[in-house]
């Protein structure tokens, strides 16, 4: 097996030991956290490719590039960020939202943050809004006691791999009763070819503390394939609120696997926002296991499936305590020979009791050669909950088609509002500029739907 | 297994059976199942034939139905799982529609005293199943505290030329009802029997009166 290393591009033919040791003594890592990466890896070799879901024979790990620095140091000031990195994030309003309207922002372009800032208000309340590879360095124990804690690394294989050789990511810790008004946000950048991103967000909300963490993202597109297996863990405290929103718009050739999940304690609330419009092949299903008694978890989601698209996404509500509630809200689009599924799942323990859950998934499908999977499962274990599910799949009506054409819209006019009426219920929920991006990506992908 | 018009088949499953049923073009039938065992099915409906399917398991016992609708076809299918001490019952139904064809699936389900309901319903719609009309209603009583549920509508459209949709919901007895009932003078067994029926009528309503009368026992 023939390995190149170069000191900032590590390209293997296969995964192997010093691959991950390069990684861990680039970074200056504690030993436990190379033990679990050298462990991760060996579960990550021996494990094979889950057996639901998209095809994902196409992924071939040996053409991957797993770590690559971007050779820019991280900073504070967006003056300090090469030009034509930093006119990427201009184009996407990242510096000027962060004057208007965010509290801090981070920006992470290939393996590793380049951008972090947050307001020194927040820093005096005692907010930590950093890069997790610094954060791992400033608060060893802080982050040894939460890391891989909701999420193990044996969860299941993309999860292996990323324990293996993360790197980037956000560290976000709210002290208790802090409240902070303005989201934080991150953008996430993947801009060479064969690239893979691992980044690892940990965000904990203390006791009565409040956050709101917006994430994007984004590719160029190549005709090899890139893999996106990244991991937010998110630990709300007891009466804590976290709000947690995203935009997932990778290239084409991006596989998106993703985890994330969030355990909710005593009284406390998390709220999973998600817009679902790249990526050739994703599963991504959003977890909230509600620990502890009247957690609450609430999931809103888009997804979009156009040409050569697979979008398996979904959301996860566990619930472990009683009295605690769930609301999962998923809304798809199919278009071309775009297929777009639901995978969900509900467990209501059997000493939880008088807990209520409820979902809804629609799906509208535009075309003749467009696809819709809904696959739920309910699992209930005591009488004393309340759950409900139910489930559409159709497209757009004859009657609204005729109303709007009768009031002078041509045809395609008539399908962007339609469609634009249908995601409406989520997309409001999103931060203002990633609703309108929402929109208009949408706008755009319908274009030429008519015939 | 060939049905013909207007015509009626009932079959009690005690142990394992495989059958294939097919109903003819242009007909109406009514079939009726009460399975105490192990049961595969196929039952295809030919070309602009409706089928009553109405289809019970008893306690201890598996079901895999494997339905092919054809050309507009209808199936109003009626599925009941009685389970009370210590049962597990699992039950698989696929669907698959054509073209202008035409699936009502009512599922009632009854589980109590640790008992186990395992029950998973696929519609599935091909690229040629334009106009196709599906929709499913599962909902499962659950009466007593350390019983099972596990429910899985699934949908597989490929076709947007439909409309299918499902709902799925598990509910416990409710109190005021319990309350009214044994207001009039009921006891708690009485009333709760009475609220047991009232769940699984609407599926009853496929039976005849004999086995009806079989369903009622056994509840």
């Amino acid at each position: 097996m023939i390995q190149i290393s170069i000191i900032n591009v590590i390209y293997v033919i296969k995964i192997k030991e010093n691959l991950i040791k390069t990684i861990s003594k680039k970074k200056n890592e504690p030993k436990w956290m190379l033990d679990i990466r050298l462990k991760a890896l060996d579960l990550f070799n021996k494990t094979d490719l889950p057996k639901f879901g998209p095809n994902l024979n196409k992924l071939n790990f040996n053409k991957i590039l797993y770590y690559k620095d971007p050779e820019i140091k991280e900073s504070n000031s967006w003056k300090k960020i090469p030009k034509k990195v930093r006119e990427i994030y201009e184009k996407l309003g990242i510096p000027k939202a962060e004057i208007n309207s965010l509290g801090g922002a981070g920006a992470q372009y290939e393996s590793e943050i380049i951008y972090h800032n947050i307001k020194k208000e927040l820093k005096e309340k005692g907010v930590i809004f950093e890069n997790m590879d610094n954060a791992l360095k400033k608060y060893p124990n802080l982050v040894k006691k939460y890391f891989l804690k909701c999420v193990p690394y044996n969860d299941h294989k993309f999860m292996m791999l990323h324990a293996a050789v993360w790197s980037g990511g956000t560290f976000i810790y709210v002290p208790k009763n802090v409240k902070i008004n303005e989201p934080l946000q991150a953008y996430f950048r993947m801009n060479s070819e064969n690239l893979g991103q691992f980044e690892h967000t940990l965000i904990i909300a203390e006791e009565n503390s409040e956050i709101h963490y917006i994430e994007g993202c984004s590719a160029p597109a190549y005709k090899s394939s890139s893999l996106h297996a990244g991991c937010v863990e998110i630990f709300v405290h007891k009466n804590a609120k976290v709000r947690y929103s995203s935009v997932e718009n990778w290239s084409i050739n991006t596989f998106n696997l993703n985890t994330k999940r969030a355990i909710v304690e005593k009284d406390g609330k998390i709220e999973w926002v998600s817009g679902n419009m790249g990526s050739g092949t994703t599963m991504l299903y959003p977890t909230s296991i509600l620990k502890g008694e009247n957690a609450l978890s609430e999931s809103l989601g888009i997804a979009f499936a156009g040409k050569n698209q697979n979008q398996d996404i979904g959301s996860k509500a566990i619930h472990l305590a009683s009295n605690t509630k769930s609301i999962i809200k998923s809304k798809s689009i199919s278009k071309d020979n775009g297929i777009s599924t639901y995978r969900g799942k509900v467990f209501v323990s059997d000493n939880a009791y008088n807990c209520s859950s409820s979902t809804t998934c629609d799906a509208l499908l535009i075309n003749d050669n467009s696809i819709s999977n809904t696959y739920p499962s309910i699992d209930i274990r005591n009488n004393s909950t309340e759950n409900s599910h139910e489930a559409s799949v159709g497209r757009i009506s004859d009657k609204e088609m005729f109303f709007l054409k009768s009031r002078g819209l041509n045809e395609e006019e008539a399908i962007k509002l339609i469609v634009s009426g249908f995601i409406n219920p989520v997309i409001k929920q999103l931060p203002l500029e990633y609703a309108v991006e929402m929109n208009k990506l949408i706008e755009l992908e319908m274009e030429n739907s008519v015939g | 297994m060939e049905i013909e018009n207007n015509s009626k088949l009932n079959l009690i499953i005690k142990k394992n059976k495989s059958i294939k049923i097919i109903v003819e073009e242009n007909s109406i039938t009514n079939i009726q199942i009460l399975n105490y065992g192990n049961l595969n099915l196929n039952l295809i409906l030919n070309e602009n034939s409706v089928c009553n399917f109405g289809h019970i398991n008893f306690g201890n016992c598996k079901n895999n139905c494997n339905i092919e609708i054809k050309k507009n076809a209808k199936l109003n299918c009626g599925h009941i799982s009685l389970c009370k001490n210590n049962e597990k019952s699992y039950s698989n139904i696929n669907n698959i529609l054509n073209e202008k064809s035409n699936v009502e699936i009512i599922s009632r389900d009854i589980v109590e005293n640790k008992s186990l309901i395992d029950l998973k319903c696929l519609i599935k719609i091909n690229k040629n199943g334009n106009d196709a009309l599906g929709n499913q209603d599962l909902k499962t009583l659950m009466l007593n505290k350390n019983c099972v549920s596990k429910t899985k509508p699934l949908l597989e459209i490929e076709n947007k030329n439909v409309k299918c949709r499902h709902a799925s919901g598990t509910i416990y007895p409710n109190k005021n009802e319990l309350f009214y009932l044994i207001s009039r003078g009921l006891k708690e067994n009485e009333a709760l029997n009475i609220i047991k029926k009232s769940h699984i009528n609407k599926v009853l309503n496929l039976f005849d009166k004999k086995n009806k009368e079989i369903i009622l026992t056994k509840i």
